[in-house]
């Protein structure tokens, strides 16, 4: 991507602003990042910083939940709140005209939002029975018991959603606390990608940012995070078709040297377009026992350390076979490494599918984020090829010994007993 | 109205081939989709998921491209791809960088009709395919919408599962595939859509010469897929428990095909009742009476009238006739025209918000031309987004009547055991 260009400015209250200009359609994509994620909660209050964030627009000091609801509404406005396991966000997708408006909006969930105790009532209740429902969800159960392994002992042990206790005896004041001290200008990022200039979008979001100010602020690092030097098993009974098979241990984060050789060894190892990774290619298209099957280890690489994990969803008489070769063929990799013909695929694949990450609003927004947060560069877009085609398969077998343990991993079978 | 639909220019080839462009100079990759007219409402009892069967061999390789080559010489130029098989359509797509998208096209017009289905790959995708439908049946709300289409579509049309069933999938027969393909994969029946940053001239040059010596093969056989929704006389119901911890309910009212005079009323209607807090059942489900922890809609683009669905996860305690009641309500007000100006206004916008960003990206634009080309026309999709802007509250009261006001329903509940 040699010809990607953005606008970056930076307010003196340290909120920054990022601008990308499409026209396709008519539409903007305006979002707010906050470096807020579960990583913030205390050890004590799992689920926290994702209370706080579905509480942000059910009341403002300017405005009731209704009459924010209003504003949006009228729009034709979409909203989607997150909390994940570093950000907090808050993406909406406009109608051009309506970005003053949006932007205002936005500015009122940060800065102003109240937390009225009716409300607070609501929001609780509605994720008790979420949380209920995700004890339905096999892969999402297998998941969280993975991370209960990989980051014991710190707040991204816990699920996002958080744990019943804590989420019913979580106070209107910690929830007030959370967001006056977590909140701030500091970390915050806002980001206009679509139909808008630049220079309009940023005087409408220096008028409602750059008087942000939260002498209170403060940003917690959670940790420390250490590789097990054991395996473990977890097995959840689940009356239902398929067995979640996992495996899985701590990861890289998104800093690291080696980030790039960890994508380039991903595309080959259990990644890339369709089926040609080994892992998908020998137990669906060689064997045919899974309809999905995955390796990974760069995507969830972060400001923390992120995970390996390799998966597949299978019938229960086959779950110990793929678990089997998922081992194999993790210890396969990092016995051999990859051929040289893999690792030019791999390489291909990364470079010439690159520039699809430019292809949405939205999307061209978190990877504008992530050149923010990670320090890559302005010129990362235009860089990215070279600095994949710089990966040999020295480097990919260096990533291997280092990043994938075949024999120190937590295992995770969510199902019916593996026959 | 985007700007570049006005710029999609139509083709077709001597065989009956179309081919849709939309050239977009600045961009620096291409889509390049096919269409088929063809999915699983095509198939006949006890051969369920034959369509969705083909759509995976069909990525099994051919006499010039051996198994798994496909997916090889994608990576290796850089690209992706996937594919889709839905009621009415088998849609296949690429995405390349614009200096090497044609050879997407050398490989689609290479599977058009030499597709190998060799026994032993499709013995290994047999076993991959009937591990999907066991994924799907994982899942809570997949099982009720089987329940329910089968009740309510009877076999055939859209009475079963696009992946087929299980028993179907597991002994559909190899020449039966072959028949199935020889059928529908012929150019009359398929869609070329491009979108992105090709030369159109020389782009259309390149598909008549790799496309255009292929024949139709005759129409002996050849069944239009269609749905004929029975939901009268007398409310569809089902019950059943499962493991778990939530009471779900799926509702289903009759909805339009994408032909359907009253196709973009309905698009607004279901905006006004269940986008947003401030929307119709929204309000009425979770806000005044708290009797649902989570609510969407939805409904399949298709041909033929089909199904509006309703997904509700119940609160403790709350009886899922209580809860029919009140949409009930809801819908009764709506035909009688109980909405303000400020709502309509309010749905048409979202409704406006929602029809751009389906068209956002490259793969977007060329997926609602692809599928409004296979389905009805591509120029349907201007005149619906042009339409929405103007529906007055008669129009949306005119649909409701029609669609949600005749009584017909269908109610799926599943209980849960724990």
């Amino acid at each position: 991507m040699k010809n990607f260009s953005f606008h970056r400015s930076q307010f003196d209250n340290g909120v920054v602003f990022l601008h990308h200009r499409t026209s396709a359609v008519p539409l903007v994509s305006v979002n707010l990042f906050l470096l807020v994620g579960k990583d913030q909660n205390p050890p004590d209050r799992p689920g926290l910083a994702n209370f706080v964030a579905r509480m942000l627009d059910e009341g403002t000091e300017r405005w009731t939940h209704e009459e924010f609801s209003r504003r949006l509404e009228d729009m034709g406005a979409e909203m989607h709140t997150f909390c994940e396991r570093e950000i907090t966000g808050v993406c909406l997708t406009l109608q051009s005209r309506f970005l003053e408006s949006g932007v205002e909006c936005l500015a009122e969930m940060a800065q102003r939002a109240i937390f009225p105790a009716e409300r607070i009532r609501r929001q609780r209740n509605l994720i008790l029975e979420h949380l209920e429902a995700t004890a339905d969800d096999g892969e999402l159960l297998g998941s969280q018991a993975l991370n209960s392994r990989i980051y014991r002992g710190t707040s991204l042990a816990f699920p996002t959603l958080g744990t019943p206790e804590s989420i019913q005896s979580v106070t209107s004041e910690e929830l007030v606390h959370f967001h006056a001290t977590r909140y701030g200008p500091k970390g915050c990022y806002v980001i206009v990608v679509g139909d808008v200039e630049a220079s309009a979008a940023e005087s409408v979001v220096a008028e409602r940012f750059a008087g942000w100010s939260n002498p209170d602020q403060v940003r917690m690092r959670t940790g420390p995070f250490e590789r097990q030097t054991s395996p473990e098993r977890v097995e959840l009974f689940l009356e239902r078709e398929q067995v979640h098979v996992f495996l899985g241990h701590l990861g890289m984060d998104r800093t690291h040297p080696d980030f790039y050789a960890a994508q380039v060894m991903d595309a080959v190892l259990g990644g890339g377009n369709g089926f040609v990774s080994r892992i998908p290619q020998r137990l669906r298209d060689e064997m045919g026992v899974v309809y999905v099957a995955f390796a990974d280890l760069s995507d969830s690489a972060g400001i923390y350390p992120g995970r390996f994990v390799a998966y597949a969803g299978t019938h229960p008489r086959r779950a110990r076979l793929a678990h089997r070769i998922l081992v194999e063929e993790v210890r396969r990799f990092r016995e051999e490494g990859p051929a040289e013909a893999e690792l030019e695929i791999a390489k291909s694949y990364l470079t010439g599918s690159f520039p699809l990450e430019f292809q949405s609003n939205l999307s061209v927004a978190r990877l504008l984020l992530g050149m923010e947060v990670f320090g890559l560069g302005d010129d990362f877009p235009a860089r990215y090829g070279e600095l994949i085609g710089e990966v040999g398969c020295r480097d990919v077998r260096r990533v291997a010994r280092a990043f994938l343990d075949p024999l120190n991993y937590t295992s995770v079978f969510v199902g019916k007993k593996a026959e | 109205m985007p700007v570049s639909l006005t710029d999609v220019l139509e083709y077709r080839l001597a065989n009956g081939l179309t081919v849709l462009s939309l050239y977009e100079p600045s961009s620096p990759v291409v889509t390049v989709m096919i269409w088929y007219r063809v999915g699983s409402a095509y198939e006949a009892r006890g051969e369920t998921g034959t369509a969705h069967f083909i759509e995976h061999m069909m990525f099994r390789g051919t006499s010039r491209f051996g198994e798994g080559e496909i997916d090889r010489r994608t990576s290796r130029c850089g690209g992706t791809s996937n594919a889709y098989t839905g009621y009415e359509f088998t849609a296949y797509f690429f995405v390349f960088s614009a200096d090497r998208w044609s050879v997407a096209l050398e490989m689609e017009a290479d599977r058009m009709q030499g597709c190998l289905f060799e026994p032993e790959a499709l013995e290994r995708e047999r076993e991959v395919i009937l591990e999907e439908i066991a994924m799907e049946q994982d899942d809570p709300w997949e099982v009720l919408h089987w329940e329910i289409d089968r009740r309510v579509f009877g076999e055939g049309g859209y009475g079963h599962p696009v992946v087929g069933l299980a028993e179907d999938v597991a002994r559909l027969e190899r020449s039966r595939l072959q028949d199935f393909y020889r059928r529908y994969y012929r150019p009359d029946r398929a869609i070329i859509v491009l979108v992105g940053g090709h030369q159109p001239a020389l782009a259309l040059e390149k598909v008549e010469a790799l496309f255009g010596g292929i024949r139709p093969s005759g129409r002996e056989g050849v069944r239009e897929g269609a749905g004929t929704v029975r939901l009268s006389p007398g409310p569809v119901y089902w019950e059943t428990k499962r493991p778990g911890h939530i009471d779900r309910l799926l509702l289903a009212y009759p909805a339009p095909g994408l032909d359907d005079q009253d196709f973009p009323s309905f698009l607004v209607l279901d905006r006004l009742l269940s986008q947003g807090r401030l929307s119709l059942l929204h309000r009425r489900l979770l806000e005044d009476r708290e009797l649902i922890s989570t609510f969407s809609t939805d409904f399949e683009e298709t041909k033929c009238s089909s199904l509006y669905y309703l997904h509700m996860e119940l609160l403790k305690g709350i009886a899922p006739e209580q809860v029919a009641q009140e949409v009930q309500r809801v819908f009764e007000g709506v035909c009688e025209g109980r909405f303000s100006a400020e709502e309509l206004k309010r749905a048409r916008n979202q409704t406006v918000t929602s029809l751009l960003a389906d068209l956002e990206t490259g793969v977007d634009r060329a997926f609602q031309l692809g599928l409004y080309g296979t389905l009805v026309r591509w120029e349907r999709l201007r005149e619906v987004i042009e339409r929405v802007s103007r529906l007055t509250m008669e129009d949306l009261q005119r649909a409701a009547w029609r669609f949600l006001g005749s009584g017909s329903k269908a109610v799926g509940l599943q209980r849960a055991r724990t």
